[in-house]
């Protein structure tokens, strides 16, 4: 897994590659699951990697990539919902889930994809994103906390109640 | 279902075949295009802002409302034409700005009648939206209401452009779309460089341009996604002639390089010593990137050879808008000859944070490291020493704690 990029390095563009494929799904599932739209989450993760080029590029070097990742799709994530309210709940139940119709969408599984993005959306900020990053990501709520910004008691607290949240909508409460 | 069952499930979801090649290849793109500094190289800035600052400040661009009876005038004029010829060069917060934007130019854009023209023309007016940008900059009017405008007005004027050509894509004019989004990109490049220059050479005007700077940055990636999809369609239409489509590319860009060269060697004797440095490296990232497409095309790989040519061409374009919207707004320095010092730019926090001004000049001293047989840099105990074609066409003291 690449823990670091140095600016200087003569390899960091294979390293961001390496980057890049290591982490792209993940950091695309963080924006899915914020905008429960998937053309808009696939703007986000290309603006996510573009901007933490931009950081190296300026000489800068990053000492843990993948918090640093999250932490720039987060913002990204916020200033996009500050611009455009993400899709409601009733939106989503209304309208129903209509992924795109991409030449090679049929290779994805729509009607799991479906019930997870409607499941989740139940789930409120910011206990939504803590249980995601915890229990999909897979980061401890030590980390989580780096991500955010909050203490891990925070954090750990917001896992607990989004995780009643889900259990109370799929009647496992 | 139990929540483990869902979270799991959630796990699966991710990125198509399709669609994390769309992304990686527009990554690998902007990485070649925006390259990584070598810390030695990296230019800084505090001394060589104050130097530029106060050819800024004495150049100031000063568009003021027009007083009541003034306008009084004018509208008296403008039964000949006045009117419109006084409004050309308005900006937003000036009394004729209206004018120009809902008068003149809808005139204008009524006279482009192909789908064609009107597309053009509508690059066209992003073009000057953009230079209207770096006016007020320059004029240290870039706050308040007229920021906001602008902002607004290049982003609604970034949709017509859009539409436009996605108008000629449909009518099967994909050539025509691809070279349409590769001037925009270009343009749009450019500009963000000049306000980059702006934004470090007046302080009191940094936070609002680099406000803008983002939008246009922004601007530039939707345009290059945009361009990047057009020549996937050029290059598939092709087909069997791909490798026609790759030399008929090589040629274009050759002459283009040539263009831009003599270009600016014209500009050399007035053009500000930082824009010029600026364009000149992007001038030997053009002909680097030319390099690459000769060696796909010798390869046989012809899409490889017709989106480096295309890219040769482009970054070639931004090296002369770069000079001529600097030139169009009068910043002038002392010139190539002249030596302007600078000190780092503030270290970078940990946040994220946009960085187009120092990603502009680190990628261009990086380029201008690599292509040795244009630019030689020299490292010495004055700092580093950027000399193109032997001569000392631009000198800049990088460092001089080096």
């Amino acid at each position: 897994m690449i823990m670091s990029i140095a600016a200087g390095d003569p390899h960091v563009q294979e390293h961001f590659a390496e980057a890049y494929n290591e982490f792209r799904d993940a950091i695309f599932r963080h924006c899915y699951f914020h905008t429960f739209n998937r053309e808009h989450a696939k703007d986000l993760l290309q603006e996510t990697f573009v901007k933490t080029w931009e950081y190296l590029a300026a000489g800068n070097d990053i000492d843990n990539v993948r918090a640093f990742l999250y932490k720039v799709a987060t913002n990204l994530v916020i200033n996009a919902a500050r611009k455009k309210k993400e899709s409601s709940l009733e939106a989503l139940q209304e309208q129903g889930f209509d992924p795109p119709g991409d030449d090679d969408v049929a290779a994805r599984d729509h009607i799991a994809e479906s019930r997870v993005i409607q499941t989740l959306a139940v789930i409120e900020e910011p206990y939504r994103s803590a249980v995601t990053l915890r229990y999909i990501e897979g980061f401890s709520p030590a980390e989580i906390a780096q991500i955010t910004g909050e203490s891990a008691n925070v954090i750990s607290v917001r896992i607990n109640r989004g995780i009643k949240q889900l259990r109370a909508h799929l009647g496992h409460g | 279902m139990p929540p483990r069952t869902l979270l799991d499930s959630a796990k699966q979801i991710r990125l198509s075949p399709a669609e994390n090649g769309d992304i990686r290849e527009n990554l690998m793109e902007f990485m070649r295009t925006h390259p990584v500094t070598p810390p030695a190289q990296r230019p800084n800035g505090a001394s060589h802002r104050e130097g530029l600052a106060d050819t800024f400040h004495s150049l100031l661009l000063h568009f003021r409302p027009v007083p009541i009876f003034t306008g009084v005038l004018i509208v008296f004029l403008a039964l000949g034409g006045g009117l419109s010829v006084a409004a050309r060069s308005a900006l937003p917060g000036d009394f004729l700005y209206a004018i120009k934007v809902r008068v003149n130019e809808p005139i204008e854009a009524a006279l482009h009648l192909s789908t064609d023209a009107r597309a053009r023309f509508e690059a066209a007016r992003l073009e000057i939206r953009l230079e209207e940008a770096s006016r007020l900059a320059a004029a240290d009017r870039l706050h308040g209401d007229a920021k906001a405008a602008i902002a607004g007005n290049i982003e609604a004027q970034l949709q017509r452009m859009q539409s436009a050509a996605s108008s000629l894509a449909a009518a099967g004019n994909a050539g025509a779309a691809l070279d349409l989004h590769s001037q925009v990109e270009s343009d749009l490049l450019a500009n963000a460089v000049i306000l980059s220059v702006l934004a470090d050479a007046g302080a009191s005007v940094k936070a609002d341009v680099q406000d803008l700077l983002q939008n246009v940055s922004k601007a530039e990636r939707t345009v290059m996604r945009s361009r990047t999809a057009a020549e996937a369609k050029v290059t598939a239409g092709a087909k069997a002639d791909v490798r026609a489509a790759a030399e008929g590319s090589m040629t274009g860009a050759t002459n283009k390089i040539e263009e831009v060269r003599r270009f600016i060697e014209r500009m050399i004797a007035t053009a500000d010593a930082d824009v010029l440095a600026q364009a000149r490296a992007r001038f030997a990232l053009s002909k680097k990137i030319l390099g690459d497409a000769r060696a796909a095309l010798n390869a046989g790989d012809f899409n490889e050879a017709f989106r480096l040519a295309r890219s040769a061409q482009r970054t070639a374009q931004e090296a002369q808008t770069m000079l001529k919207v600097s030139a169009s707004i009068h910043i002038r320095g002392a010139g190539a000859h002249s030596r302007s010092s600078a000190t780092s730019p503030a270290a970078q926090g940990t946040a994220p944070v946009d960085t187009t001004s120092q990603r502009r000049r680190n990628a261009n001293a990086s380029v201008n490291a690599e292509v040795k047989t244009d630019v030689n840099v020299k490292v010495n105990g004055n700092g580093v020493q950027i000399e193109q074609d032997g001569d000392a066409g631009v000198q800049i003291d990088v460092d001089a704690g080096l």
